[in-house]
Formats: C-alpha cells, structure tokens, sequence
C-alpha cells in the first residue's frame, strides 16, 4: 500500500502540474463563481437554486471530466514516452500497483476538487437563499420544498396490464391485429393508451388515486401533493378543479377547491391525512365551467412528497455519485494511457464517452431499424452490411446502456431525496462493475507490453 | 526460492529484432550473445554506439523482451518483481522526474522498495553526501544538470542496497572527480560482495574496474574473458624505479645495456590530466566560494558498506589527492636525477586499498 500510495502522489503531482489541467480548474473557479451570479433564472427561489445547484455542478463535472480523461491518459503514456516509467519498473512494483496508484492518485485530485465545488455551492446558496433576501413565504417554500431531500412516492400504478392483455387477446382472438404489428409493439400501445385513460379526468367527472407511502412521514414536517396535468382543450387557462384528500381507515376528508393552469402544482396536506397504515387518497373533481378534460401525467400525475433528509446530505450523496461518475472516466483514461501514446488514448476514450453519451440514440437508431426490417419490407432480409451494423450498434448499447443512469442533479435541484438506493446502484455499476472490467484490462494489457519501446 | 550457483546472471543465445508498427522487423539490436556474470564480479560490456549494449541490459530488467534467447538474473526470469528488491540500475539517461526535488525523487524510490521512514531518510543523507549533493538536496531536478541529475540516478541505484547493481555507461556526463568516484565505488561494491554490471564505450573506465569484459560489436560477442588475460602483454615487463641516484641509475642502465645487448629506453612519468585538473579544482576550493553544482562528496555511503562501520568520511578530493599525488620533486632538477617510475603507474590500487581497508565483505 506504501508503494501504491507513493505512485498516487506521483500521479496527483504531475497532473496538477500539467498546464491543460491548470487551466480546467481555472475554468471551474470561474464557473463555480460566475455562473450563480450571472445566470439569474426567471426571479423565483426555486429556479435559482435549480441554476445555482443544477448548472454550477453540471459544468463542474464537465470540467472535471475532461481533467481526470486528460490527466489519466496522459499518467502513464507520457511516463512510457519519456521512459520514467523505466525507473518504476525497475523496482518491486507490480504493474497492478502502478495503474492503481495513478487512479488513487486522480481520485484524491477530484475527491478534493468536489469537496471544494461542494463546499462552494454550498456557500453560494445558503448566501444567496438567506431570508433577508426574500419574501416570508417565498422564503419558506424554499426551505420546505426545495433546499430538502423529500422522498417522492408516485400514486399507485392502476391495474392495466391485465386490462391490456385481454385486450389484446381480444384483437388477436378477432384477427383485428393490424398485418405485420407485433404483438409486443400491440401491448405497449394499448397499455399507454389505457394509462392516459386512468389519469385523465372528464368534464364533470371524478377520479381517485392511492398512494401508499414507505414510512411514515417524520413528525412536525409538512406533507405535499404535487400533481401535474395538461388540459384536453387547445385553450389553456386555469381550469378550476376540486381536490378530496383522504384514506380508508379515517371518515376524516378535506376538499380543497383550486383554479390552476396546465403544469406543476403543489399543495401542502396535513400530515392526519395519512392513514394508519400508510395510505393516502386523493381525487380530483373536474368542476370546471367550460368542457374540458384534465389530462394529468402518465407518470408524474399525482405525487406524494415529504422530508427525508436536509439538503446537505442529499448534496453530499450527489456529489459522491458524480465521484464515481469521475472515478470511471479515471478508470478509462488510464487504461486507454497504458494502451496508447497521449494523443490515440485521448481520441479513444473521448469517442468512448461519445458513444456513451448517444447509447439512447444508437438505441433508437436499433429499434427504427428493426421496425423497417419487420413492417416495411415484410418478406425481404436485411442485407448482411446491415444486419453486421445492426448488430454492432446493438452490441455498443448493451455494453453502455447499463451506464445512462438518471441524473441525481435534477432530483436534487427539485429537492427530492437522492437516495442511497441510486448512491449503491451508482457504486455497483461505475465502480464495482465497469472500473473492475476497464482497470482489469487495463493491467492486463499493460503487463504484456514491452516498455522499453516507447510508442 | 534461492539461487543454488554462484551464477547471478546468465544469458543463453539471446537475440533481439525491434520490429515496426506492422511486425517487419526493422533492426536486429542483439545477435545470439551468451554470458554468464558470477557474484561479486565487475562485468563490463563493452562495445561502440549501437552495439546493443543498453538493449542487453534492458532485457536483463524486463524493459524488453528477447525474441528469442533465455535470461536468468538472481535465478528467476527478468520480469520478476520480488528479485527486483535485490538489483539496483542505473539507466543510459537520467528519466527522473523534474519536479521533483533531489530528496523527494530519492523518497519516491525509496518508498517502492517499502523502506520505513526513518531508514529512508538516513540513506537519502549518506547517498546525497557521496554524490556530492547534500546542499542540492531541496533543489528540483529540473534545474540539474545533467551529471547532477546523472548523479541522483546514481543515488537512486543504490537506495536498496542491491546485491546486483546494473549500471549502462555509469560514467557518461559525469566529471573527472566523479567518475573517479564512481570507480571507486564499483570497486567498493564488489568488495563487499555485490555484482556489478556495466556498460561502457570508454575503454579507460572499464579497464580500470572490471574483473571481466564482453566485447560487442554488431549485437553479438566478439570476445570475452578477464582483463588481465585479455590484456597482458607476456613478453614486455615494466620495472618501477625510484629515488636513484643518477651514478645508481648510470649503473642499473649498464646492467641492462650488458645483458639486453642494446640500449634501454628510459621514459620519465607524466601527471596525467586527471591528477592535474584534482589538483586545479582543489586550489579552487580552498580559495572558497559557493557551489552550487555538485561538491565532490564523500567516499561511499556507510549503509553500503555494512551497518557497524563507518568510512572514513573525508572528501574524495583531498583522499585522492593526499594518496595518489607522486612526490612532489624540485621541477628545475636535472631530469636525471628525477625518480624514474613506469608511466600510468597503478595510482588506482592505492585508493582501493584505502577504501578497502574499511571493512570486511558482507553480505547483505
Ligand atoms: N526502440 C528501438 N527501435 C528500433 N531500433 C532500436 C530501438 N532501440 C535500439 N534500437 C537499435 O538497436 C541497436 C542497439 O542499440 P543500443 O541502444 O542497444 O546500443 P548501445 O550499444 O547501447 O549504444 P550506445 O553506446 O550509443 O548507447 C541500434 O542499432 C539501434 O538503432
Ligand atoms: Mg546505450
């Protein structure tokens, strides 16, 4: 372990020292600083947090990525060009030790840097949300709904996958399939179509959701309902609407009356209305003067929000899991470094990224393209070019998908928990899983290689 | 698993092609060489530019790979990493890191042979002191020159206290007092039981400390074996004479002249460069003034030469100068009345015998 860390300092000297990365975190320094006092939001707190949290971190980690890239392809590729690694080599040091210690030694580089962006915008924000600066309940909206972790529980999924599948039965039963639809596309399409249906609400009409929570909520904390809808018609003014809140063990029920446009609501509950065993219910009257149907979001419809955790930890957890974003792209420019001289090793990782980045794309590009195979041209194959494309991109986004997780910024701007489920998920799939695949690689590799020749 | 023979280093029919991007191969370094290096023995390889002697020595360290041939060094093959803690080596040119100072890249080597602190900050002294770099020891390297840096790579090559110390052209970019000096310390090492392996173009230095030399030329071995059988010339003596008188000389001259049956050649001896550029530098140093190059350093590090002794611990300069200066004699005399010893007369083995008087050889 001596030996490794001695390497890791090594490593975090030399690219510290190195002028790009120099630059960079100058770079961050002005972003850290600069963005939260240009960038001013449309004036309300929750959009100045989602700018000072969201863009400050989401450029700092840009920095801080192409850093860590530059400086792990640049860690031993530059060492074998200019045969310092000769006298590394040359000692009781595994090649295993060697590309370990450059990892630990960027890793402790963005640990540090993180800490500081972290600490940064921690500061920035509580100087810029103090309560002199805002109006009362402006300011108390901001420290119970956005500078929280709150848990966020969706409405309970309606029954439709049964509905749909006899559904399709039916059709099929019927022969009423269309020609050359398959009938997984079928069930898709049906099932969504069925989900509009249970969340939207007709003129006059009346619907109810359950949400049942996990724990019950801490004491003393507010309960929100946070609802999301789009209106039926092309007009879209305030519709008014009639909230029932309730459970099934209490007689207890409020109704809240409200005139609200198309959007993101949210409305505080008392913490009574949470029953005995967890369960909340809440419906939505369309009393609206007009005809006009309530279509509320498939998937963000009707939620359940409380207090979880205080900002901070929810920062710290985000920051971790951009640590183990960092800690790949460690992983990946090192091996790329023992592979290749400077420049082929940054080309390769980058393209890596790139793919990476567009796995959502190549996914899309994959199912259009079978979609083409299968209905336009029923009898006729792909040609093997094709086929071998085909093949390829679905081999890249197998290989990447894994990597296209959610993005912990925009549940920590919005104030909703980052919870330790997606920290582990996060660890399990950067670390553990892909950094253990690329660092095992890498070594490999690097064992094999002859370094007294330099390119 | 120890090694059972004697035998530190072997090399069996060894060859090397360095072949380009696509596998042709582009030059053929090393041709089928065999040696064999025993311990305690100073080797040398010797050979022009491009002989192949760095890349013999680059597979001795698993820097390259042979294409063909086998390498045992401490019995195991070259890319071992634990016998690694017992060889020491000295590149052609000093790959150091620049910004790092003297102390701290002397550190950094230390640590990947897991020495603890404190052992590592009593070696770095000792070596920083017999290189002659104990006032640059907080200087970065990249202001070094290059036999400062040379010197350091030097330093670093024995931080471990190596049983086998590899070094390639360990004299090259170093000055007069330097490469005395490093001599001396081949000869020390190999006293106390270690082995040397060099490689050198400068035939001066090999000839000086090597037990046994390879010749290379064109990445194959075009002679080998010990100096002196390589060397000595059977039917030619040299007798040293000194403080006759010049009727003891007339005489000794008329012995010859009888039995020789022809003239004797008579030569006087000649300071060599070497003494009288000791000599400029010492008088240098005695009008004072601040280095801030390399001093000339003392003689070898103590943990180098055993735990319970210390060397002497006085300069080498004035060590070399007080040994291996001839008397001094009245310029003007009459050149017969001058001593008359052979020319290069072995000033080396003085010093050697100073050095050697240190101590026992020890193992470990
Ligand atoms: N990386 C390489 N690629 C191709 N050829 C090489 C490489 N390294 C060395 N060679 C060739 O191998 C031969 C031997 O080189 P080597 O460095 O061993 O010589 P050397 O005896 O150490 O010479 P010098 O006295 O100049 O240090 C030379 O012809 C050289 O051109
Ligand atoms: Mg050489």
């Amino acid at each position: 372990m001596n030996k490794v860390w001695a390497i890791a300092m090594i490593a975090l000297r030399s690219s510290v020292r190195s002028k790009v990365v120099i630059c960079l975190m100058l770079l961050l320094l002005v972003t850290i600083i600069g963005i939260p006092l240009t960038v001013k939001g449309d004036g309300s707190p929750e959009s100045k947090v989602q700018v000072l949290v969201s863009y400050t971190l989401a450029f700092s980690q840009i920095i801080l990525a192409i850093v860590t890239l530059w400086s792990g392809c640049a860690a031993v590729s530059t060492e074998v060009e200019d045969f310092r690694i000769h006298l590394v080599v040359t000692k009781p040091v595994r090649r295993a030790q060697i590309w370990l210690g450059k990892w630990l030694g960027l890793l402790v580089m963005n640990a540090v840097a993180l800490l500081l962006t972290g600490v940064a915008v921690y500061g920035l924000l509580a100087y810029q949300t103090r309560a002199s600066e805002w109006k009362e309940d402006e300011y108390a909206r901001l420290q119970e709904e956005v500078l929280v972790a709150r848990r966020l529980v969706p409405a309970d999924m309606p029954p439709v996958d049964r509905a749909a599948t006899l559904h399709l039965r039916e059709l099929i039963a019927s022969g009423r399939l269309e020609p050359g639809r398959s009938p997984e596309a079928a069930f898709t399409a049906i099932r969504q179509r069925m989900l509009i249906q249970t969340n939207s609400v007709e003129y006059g009409a009346t619907r109810s959701w359950s949400i049942t929570l996990p724990t019950r909520p801490p004491a003393g904390r507010k309960v929100f309902l946070q609802y999301k809808y789009q209106l039926g018609s092309l007009v879209q003014e305030p519709v008014s609407g009639m909230w029932f809140l309730g459970n099934n063990k209490d007689a207890r029920q409020i109704m809240i009356p409200l005139q609200q446009g198309p959007g993101t609501h949210s409305l505080a509950i008392p913490q009574e209305m949470v029953g005995e065993d967890l369960e909340i219910i809440v419906g939505y009257s369309n009393i609206h003067s007009n005809p006009t149907t309530v279509l509320f979001d498939v998937n963000e419809g009707v939620q359940i929000l409380y207090f979880q955790d205080p900002f901070v930890t929810n920062l710290c957890r985000t920051l971790l899991i951009q640590f183990f974003q960092l800690a790949l792209y460690a992983a990946l420019g090192l091996t790329m470094g023992t592979l290749f001289s400077m420049p082929v090793a940054a080309f390769t990782s980058i393209f890596i990224i790139i793919l990476q980045l567009f796995s959502g794309f190549i996914e899309t590009i994959t199912q259009d393209a079978a979609a083409d195979g299968s209905s336009v041209d029923p009898e006729g194959a792909l040609t093997i070019v094709e086929q071998l494309t085909m093949f390829m991109y679905k081999g890249v986004h197998l290989l990447l998908k894994p990597l296209s997780t959610n993005n912990p910024l925009e549940l920590l701007s919005s104030g909703v928990v980052v919870g330790w489920d997606i920290v582990a998920a996060e660890f399990l799939v950067k670390i553990v899983m892909y950094t253990g695949i690329i660092g095992g690689m890498g070594v490999l590799l690097f064992n094999r290689r002859e370094l007294g020749i330099p390119a | 698993m120890e090694e059972t023979s004697d035998i530190v280093l072997s090399v069996e029919g060894l060859h090397k092609v360095f072949k380009d991007f696509w596998g042709r191969p582009r030059a053929k370094a090393v041709n089928g060489i065999d040696f064999e290096v025993k311990r305690g023995e100073v080797f040398g390889l010797l050979g022009p530019n491009g002989s192949g002697k760095s890349t013999t020595i680059k597979m001795l360290l698993g820097l390259l790979h042979p294409t063909r041939g086998k390498i045992h060094v401490l019995g195991k093959p070259p890319r071992d990493v634990q016998s690694k803690v017992r060889i020491g080596y000295l590149p052609e040119e000093s790959y150091l890191y620049p910004y790092l100072t003297a102390r701290e890249t002397l550190d950094f080597y230390g640590r990947l042979f897991d020495l603890s602190g404190p052992e590592r900050r009593q070696r770095i002294d000792q070596l920083l002191e017999m290189v002659g770099l104990q006032h640059t020891g907080r200087r970065t390297i990249k202001e070094f020159s290059k036999g400062m840096a040379r010197r350091i790579g030097l330093a670093q090559a024995l931080i471990n206290n190596p049983e086998i110390v590899i070094l390639d052209e360990p004299t090259s970019g170093l000055d007069p007092i330097g490469t005395r000096q490093v001599k001396d310390l081949i000869q020390t090492l190999a006293e106390r039981g270690k082995t040397v392996f060099l490689s050198s173009h400068l035939l001066a230095d090999v000839e000086d400390v090597c037990d046994r030399i390879a010749i290379l030329y064109a990445g194959q071995v075009q002679a080998e074996g010990s100096i002196v059988d390589l060397l000595q010339v059977d039917e030619h003596y040299l007798v040293p004479l000194s403080g006759l008188t010049p009727d003891q000389l007339q005489n000794v001259l008329r012995v010859l002249r009888e039995t020789l049956g022809a003239e004797p050649e008579l030569e006087h001896p000649r300071r060599n460069l070497e003494q009288f550029f000791m000599e400029v530098i010492s008088k240098a140093r005695a009008s004072g003034g601040e280095i801030s190059g390399a001093g000339a350093g003392k003689q070898v590090a103590d943990y180098l030469q055993g735990a319970e002794e210390t060397s002497g611990g006085g300069d080498v300069l004035e060590e070399i100068l007080k040994e291996r200066a001839p008397e001094p004699s009245p310029a003007a005399a009459d050149p017969a009345s001058e001593p008359v010893a052979p020319a290069g007369e072995d000033l080396d083995g003085r010093i050697d015998q100073l050095l050697g008087d240190q101590g026992d050889p020890k193992d470990e």
